[in-house]
């Protein structure tokens, strides 16, 4: 609950404030400064999509756009009456969420790269626009739409309801980023693939926080245009999503009441002094935004004061969770085959890396997969994780054939995997890394954070192997490069999973601390069934805890058999004196 | 008496106000070889950066071939002949495994040699110049990182974990390859290493880190070298 004082305590605050302000100033300021608490509600939430989950939009104004034509609209054609303004409110909503839905399945699918979602982001707008031109007498073409009946309020009764939603999102959002539901967004930012291998769906994920966003900018559009009572089409345009871009970064990205404060003060100062100073004015904040990610690359307030920076929503240090035991969870009987791979082949163009890999495993063995460097391990490892990556075969996990799914779908057949490099959440915790994992068994809370942690036996022995349990409130892009190692096999280990994929699990580990790693994924697949396929290149570690081997050599599977087959083989004899070089 | 390689002082370095290293003092000749070693997290890879300049020294005093380094930027210590193979995967992964090697040289007249000691070192490299780095098997990327580093004649060479992700046969050949560059060369190398078999067999001396400060240092010839600094690992 300690977490939930400062927020609210800010958030009365503000209210007070927007209660106090209009007997402070004149009309003018007051009909400014709705427009500027609206324009802040739409910089809030281009924040917690750039800021926050890393997508760097410029199409936030279209749903601004959509919201407040969707209100003249309806008023135009209808009139008003209160019915007419709840029809329209959800007019409003729905149109955005639409385009939202639409922009995100262009934007987001498995393999998109960031930058081509930017550039969707900047299509929407001038689309929009677009249709807002030739949309004839209807939309009012390039004058807009004016003179419609709106409900009968003064300015000060609207900055009333302008300010309060803007205090009442800025506190929504500022429980948000901080729950736990909040930091998954963190994660996606840092490393999108780690988030798929946790079993996260992360294009279904983004879309549904455009969404959220698009109808949040959505309301506050609807409200402009009734208190406006005039809209153009330059409200959908990428010029007005573009100054939002400009307001969080001078504000401070990541950090929602910066971009709140930056848009409030651009645009009133922009007010007054482009009527002064009409062209001089845009030249002074492209010159201001230049120096400040120049000198700020943090933006305005956060660089104004440690002190102040606790008016900012920020993870409470103190809380770290409590490490607790989950519950095993039932595993579902399969019919005794853990992976089958049927004449896996891949290519990348001409270049054969895969060919005819054909091999079974079952639960309660550990296969290590052995071979030169470049000989497929790796891309062998990533076919059985992604659907999208093998160029011919078929590759069944626990009976489910995995045809072209991506990741996540493989996760919820039960499958885990650890990178070679290990892929963790750099500005995460080590507790918050291990939460996200946790995701997929336990939906985390939207508005809270939770005190406990619950991780399965596995991914806790790990923990208490490598000492890291004692470095949970430390984030990740300071471990060192065995601990980051070490977290990333306990967050794979914390999706319980029935067949783990391990790429050098134990890379950048003491021998002591290999042993301990050794002894607890051997108990594992003794005592609980797990799958475990493995990749090294320590011989000594391999023949201590395999139950199989796998021979790879350029591409192709050259022998399969017990620790002393292959020990006795000259094929790997000569792999490993050298004469055969990968 | 010549210059020492390497000189440090008292150094301590971290990140922000945390201190990784903690007064570190240690002499490196021309052409010796110091492995260093630890278990996870004790401050390995921070001295490599404060040798090689990512990490600010917060206290002591650092030289390298007789010059103090104080304010000196890290590609000033590249230029006086400082190379750093780093752990993590550090190649432009778009770029092919020529022009990866070609941006650790000054200028293109360097390169014809420094192919020729790549080919030496690693002859699959040579062949597969116009390969984009990215598309090289982790082991791979590993040698082309070290290739890189050796490559341009450097003075003191600083090498992270170098023997992780690679085949058996291709430890053993670097182990022969990193010990007649030191000698032939007068090449200084600060070695971190997990591998301990394959740090006493290249270096000359060892240290253990703990906690950022060292707890042991020693003759890496010594027959018991071994086993001290397992005890310290498993501690």
């Amino acid at each position: 609950m300690r977490t939930l004082v400062r927020p609210v305590g800010i958030a009365a605050a503000a209210l007070a404030l927007v209660a106090f302000l209009p007997m402070l100033l004149d009309e003018y300021t007051i009909n400014i400064l709705v427009r500027s608490c609206l324009f802040a509600v739409m910089a809030l939430t281009v924040d917690v999509l750039w800021g926050y989950s890393g997508f760097l939009t410029f199409g936030q104004s279209a749903f601004f756009g959509a919201g407040a034509y969707a209100a003249a609209l309806c008023f135009t054609t209808f009139g008003y009456s209160p019915g007419i303004a709840l029809l329209s409110l959800g007019c409003a909503v729905g149109a955005a969420a639409l385009i939202a839905l639409v922009q995100g399945w262009l934007s987001f699918y498995h393999g998109a790269t960031p930058l081509y979602a930017s550039v969707v982001s900047l299509v929407v707008p001038v689309v929009a626009t677009q249709l807002l031109f030739s949309g004839g007498t209807f939309t009012g073409s390039s004058s807009g739409l004016t003179g419609y009946d709106v409900m009968d309020l003064s300015s000060e009764e609207w900055f009333y309801l302008a300010g309060a939603f803007l205090v009442l999102t800025t506190l929504c959002g500022w429980l948000f980023v901080c729950s736990d539901a909040g930091r998954v967004l963190t994660a996606l930012r840092d490393n999108e693939a780690r988030c798929s291998y946790l079993g996260l769906n992360v294009p279904m994920l983004r879309i549904a926080l455009l969404v959220a966003t698009a109808a949040v900018a959505a309301i506050a559009g609807w409200l402009y245009a009734g208190s406006s009572g005039v809209v153009a089409p330059e409200l959908t345009g990428f010029v007005l999503g573009t100054e939002a871009v400009i307001w969080v970064a001078l504000g401070g990205r990541g950090t929602l009441i910066g971009p709140v404060i930056g848009a409030v003060v651009i645009d009133v100062t922009s007010a007054y002094l482009s009527g002064s100073l009409p062209f001089l004015w845009k030249l002074i904040v492209g010159v201001a935004f230049i120096l400040v990610i120049v000198a700020l690359p943090q933006g305005l307030i956060p660089a104004i004061g440690v002190r102040l920076r606790r008016l900012l929503p920020a993870a409470p240090a103190a809380t770290i969770p409590v490490l607790v035991a989950a519950p095993t969870l039932p595993r579902a009987a399969s019919d005794g085959i853990a992976v089958d791979l049927v004449e896996v082949a891949r290519n990348f163009g001409s270049l054969a890396v895969l060919q005819g890999i054909t091999f079974q495993a079952r639960p309660g063995e550990l296969v290590s997969l052995i071979g030169p460097n470049g000989a497929g391990k790796t891309t062998l490892m990533r076919c059985l994780s992604d659907g999208t990556e093998r160029s011919g075969g078929t590759i069944r996990l626990r009976g489910h054939d995995i045809r072209r799914l991506p990741p996540h779908r493989c996760v919820a057949y039960g499958l885990g995997r650890k990178f070679q490099t290990a892929l963790v959440f750099d500005t995460l915790t080590v507790a918050e890394c291990l939460r996200i994992a946790c995701t997929r068994r336990e939906r985390p809370s939207f508005w809270r954070r939770s005190t406990m942690l619950a991780l399965p036996e596995a991914a806790l022995g790990i923990l208490r192997a490598t000492g890291i349990d004692q470095l949970l409130d430390r984030e990740a892009r300071l471990l060192s490069h065995g601990q980051k190692q070490s977290l990333e096999l306990a967050m794979v280990m914390a999706l319980d999973p029935s067949v783990v994929l391990l790429d050098e699990p134990t890379a950048g580990l003491t021998r002591p601390e290999r042993m301990r790693i050794g002894t607890i994924l051997t108990d594992l697949v003794a005592n609980n069934g797990l799958c475990l396929l493995l990749v090294e290149h320590d011989l000594d570690f391999v023949r201590e805890i395999s139950s199989r081997v796998v021979v790879l050599h350029q591409g192709r599977l050259v022998l399969d058999g017990t620790v002393g087959d292959v020990v006795a083989s000259d094929l790997v004899r000569a792999i490993y004196s050298g004469e055969l070089h990968g | 008496m010549t210059d020492a390689a390497l000189e440090l002082e008292g150094v301590s370095s971290g990140y922000g106000t945390a201190r990784v290293v903690r007064g570190v003092s240690l002499r490196l000749a021309p052409g010796e070889v110091l492995a260093v070693l630890g278990k996870n997290g004790m401050g390995k890879t921070t001295l490599l950066r404060t040798v090689m300049g990512y990490n600010a020294l917060q206290e002591g005093r650092l030289r390298i071939l007789g010059a103090d380094m104080a304010g000196t930027s890290v590609h000033r210590r590249a230029r006086i002949g400082v190379a750093y193979a780093p752990q993590e995967r550090a190649l432009f992964q778009d770029l092919s495994v020529r022009d990866n090697l070609r941006l650790g040289l000054v200028a293109d007249r360097g390169l014809p040699k420094a192919l020729d000691c790549v080919r030496a070192l690693f002859p699959f490299l040579a062949e597969r110049l116009g390969q984009a780095a990215g598309t090289l098997s982790g082991g791979e990327q590993k040698m082309l990182i070290l290739a890189r580093a050796l490559m341009a004649g450097p003075k003191l060479v600083l090498v992270d974990e170098i023997s992780e992700g690679l085949q058996p046969s291709v430890v053993d050949r670097l182990a022969g390859v990193l010990r007649q560059a030191a000698r032939a060369e007068d090449r200084a190398m600060l070695l971190v290493e997990q591998h301990v078999g394959f740090a006493l067999s290249v270096a000359d001396r060892y240290v253990v880190l703990k906690l950022g400060e060292i707890v042991a240092a020693g003759d890496a010839a010594d027959p018991a070298a071994r086993d001290r600094i397992e005890a310290h690992l498993s501690v």
